[in-house]
């Protein structure tokens, strides 16, 4: 069972919040993975242009990151909400920050990426 | 100290509960101090009991993350707090985080010295260069807490600006591994034991900084992660 689903609060309002916080988790964690299997093929292909792509959309997840942030703590301050609500809430901050080192290992890769290919001899 | 930050309260007793969540910080965050010096330590001395208590001694830490962690989430659901309150707290909860990780890399380099005591044949190149780094991290690192001791975010911009030296000292040491690689291959295997040290040291620069972050946001209630160092010097030091 979903909590983010159960749309068993008293206010509507509040599980529409919800769901909106779901929303952003779940678009920021298909853009960590997308990113992830491009930095790699960038990686194994030594596709420069792809990994300089990469890094511009790190980005996005960095403002998903902290949009998602604000949204549970405005959540939580004006909801007060406590039992399940309140360890939902406060476990998507740390999913948000976990997918955010992902995403910053990502651009890790990316740079080695650039660096690798930058200084490859010229006729190889 | 200056406690007109959380002394306030017209309850006593949330007034303690915050003082006890602000003091178990402070023990976790002098506890992962010295694992990191005691760390390094027993890689450059050899010390290999030294290294297995590091090893032993980060399960304390993971616990206090978890008491901490704990007490946080309990009093934001009895307290109901609001503003700088419910700031405080979820900083906390990302402060302890950093530390559980740093707290992760310091077992790294203990155990990083388990295997190079087994392969390095005596050498002791850049034992130097890594203590100095390792001196920079742990003084970033113990000026963060204690910006957060004393709740104020003066100078902060001096502790973030520390993570350049880092980096450049980081770099160097880079160089100076691969020279030895390509000098000579039988160096290869000790030099990536080194290269797995000073990238975590690298990464305790880091995680402080990023302390340093959660503290703005928690003193100033602005999100100011993935700042540049000018552009957050700007928009601190006007």
């Amino acid at each position: 069972m979903n909590r983010f689903n159960s749309a068993t609060h008293v206010s509507a309002q509040f599980d529409k919040e919800l769901e909106e916080i779901r929303e952003k988790v779940s678009a920021m964690g298909d853009l960590v993975g997308q990113q992830l299997a491009l930095v790699i093929e960038a990686f194994t292909t030594g596709n420069v242009d792809l990994a300089m792509q990469v890094l511009k959309q790190d980005d996005t997840i960095d403002e998903y990151e902290a949009a998602i942030d604000e949204d549970c703590a405005t959540v939580i301050a004006l909801r007060q909400p406590t039992g399940h609500d309140l360890n939902l809430l406060i476990s998507v901050i740390k999913v948000a920050n976990e997918l955010e080192s992902i995403a910053a290992k990502v651009e890790g890769i990316a740079d080695i990426t650039i660096q690798l290919n930058n200084s490859l001899p010229a006729d190889t | 100290m200056d406690n007109s930050k959380i002394a306030h309260h017209i309850s006593e007793n949330f007034n303690k509960e915050l003082e006890d969540i602000r003091n178990s910080v402070l023990t976790m965050g002098g506890l992962v101090e010295s694992q990191i010096e005691q760390a390094v330590k027993a890689l450059a001395s050899g010390d290999m009991e030294l290294a297995e208590l590091v090893i032993k001694q980060d399960n304390q830490i993971d616990e206090l993350e978890m008491a901490i962690d704990a007490e946080c989430t309990q009093i934001i659901a009895l307290r109901q707090p609001a503003a700088f309150d419910l700031r405080l707290l979820l900083t906390v909860l990302r402060i302890i985080n950093e530390l559980e990780r740093v707290g992760d890399l310091a077992e790294r380099i203990a155990k990083t010295a388990i295997y190079l005591s087994n392969n390095s044949e005596g050498r002791t190149d850049q034992y130097y260069e890594l203590q100095h780094m390792s001196g920079l991290v742990r003084d970033m690192l113990h000026r963060a807490l204690d910006s957060f001791a004393r709740m104020s975010v003066d100078n902060i911009t001096d502790i973030t600006g520390s993570d350049e030296h880092v980096d450049r000292e980081y770099a160097s040491i880079i160089r100076q591994l691969i020279t030895q690689m390509m000098e000579d291959p039988r160096n290869i295997t000790r030099s990536l034991d080194m290269l797995w040290t000073v990238r975590a040291l690298e990464r305790i620069g880091d995680h402080s900084r990023y302390i340093c972050e959660h503290l703005i946001y928690m003193i100033k209630g602005e999100d100011v992660r993935h700042l540049t160092q000018a552009e957050l010097e700007l928009k601190m030091n006007g």
